[in-house]
């Protein structure tokens, strides 16, 4: 066997073995890169809300019952899980997925709904390193990932191979990286 | 026979994750018998850094973009602990949020408090590490979390 077979075959099978996690890592690649502008985990929405000071006095020692009377009010009394005062002006009022935030002194605040992203999260959870045993199978992915990439060099002979054409494209792809590095480090 | 080495391959990681995975989180916490209290913790705070401390309380907050550290509450919400995700936590599920949790892990102290500018050096390091949280610069020692439980 030429080595160029050799390569053909390891690129090929490698490649085959570790789409799923090439697909896994770029997806949550992107979602983590812009983590700033989105949350990758979780879907939130917050909508504004005021309890009634008429019916119901805020102070800090109020009671459970009287925490849930204000859950009553926005609907979520059966979500009911636990409360606490930040500070002697708020209350947070924790339920099932989400919280409501409420401002004692003028009775506004919000309502805080969290819902997970399906999939995502799920792809973002095995980003994060879980456990040794995926740190083992991620290791010999990004082993893999260098020998898909230095086999695919040699995939191709003549002028659209690594001496010709593919010189060309590969030093660019070096090359940019290095220009970051001058810029920014 | 390549179907046969793929077979092998997974029962192979299937294996090793079950190795790994053999004493489970549940396991190592309930052989701490030793619960030390977040309020006491904290009030003998400088003498347990270094060690790895049982502690237990309310998740008052996770963090909502990366879900690596949470911060639980003592009997007093001025009393406030972070916790961080240890080598082998991807990631603390926000559903824990308003829950009571016991967690296991080595008692750290955060930068040090300088009166002088307040908790700005907190500040300014959770913006290089861009993981902004509403309640990071008040939990002033933390815990890395090696196992955690939740009641």
């Amino acid at each position: 066997m030429t080595t160029r077979k050799l390569f053909r075959i390891l690129h090929r099978d490698l490649g085959y073995i570790f789409f799923g996690m090439t697909i896994i890592y770029s997806v949550t690649g992107i979602a983590i890169n812009h983590i700033n502008d989105w949350n990758p985990n979780y879907i939130i929405t917050s909508n504004r809300i005021s309890v009634n000071k008429e019916i119901i006095v805020l102070s800090t020692s109020m009671s459970e019952n009287e925490i849930k009377n204000i859950l009553e009010e926005t609907g979520e009394k059966k979500n009911y899980k636990s409360y606490y005062f930040p500070d002697k002006k708020s209350l947070k009022i924790f339920i099932k997925g989400g919280s409501l935030f409420i401002d004692l002194d003028t009775g506004e605040g919000y309502l805080e709904k969290i819902k997970r992203r399906p999939v995502l999260r799920e792809l973002n959870f095995l980003h994060y390193n879980p456990a040794f045993a995926w740190t083992i199978f991620s290791d010999i992915f990004a082993i893999s990932l260098i020998i898909i990439s230095f086999t695919g060099l040699f995939l191709i002979k003549g002028e659209k191979g690594i001496t010709g054409r593919g010189a060309w494209l590969t030093a660019t792809g070096i090359i940019i990286p290095i220009i970051y590095i001058f810029i920014l480090f | 026979m390549l179907k046969k080495l793929l077979i092998i391959l997974i029962v192979l990681v299937f294996f090793i994750f079950c190795k790994n995975n053999s004493k489970t989180a549940e396991q190592n916490i309930q052989q701490s018998r030793n619960i030390t209290s977040v309020d006491s913790l904290l009030q003998f705070a400088d003498s347990f850094v270094g060690d790895t401390v049982v502690t237990k309380g309310m998740v008052s907050h996770v963090c909502r973009m990366s879900g690596k550290k949470l911060f639980i509450l003592g009997k007093n919400p001025d009393q406030m602990i972070k916790v961080t995700t240890g080598d082998n936590i991807s990631q603390f599920d926000i559903a824990l949020e308003g829950g009571q949790i016991i967690v296991k892990g080595e008692f750290v102290k955060e930068l040090p408090y300088d009166p002088a500018v307040g908790h700005e050096k907190k500040q300014e390091k959770a913006e290089k590490e861009k993981v902004e949280c509403s309640t990071e610069q008040e939990a002033l020692y933390s815990i890395k979390c090696s196992d955690y439980k939740e009641l």
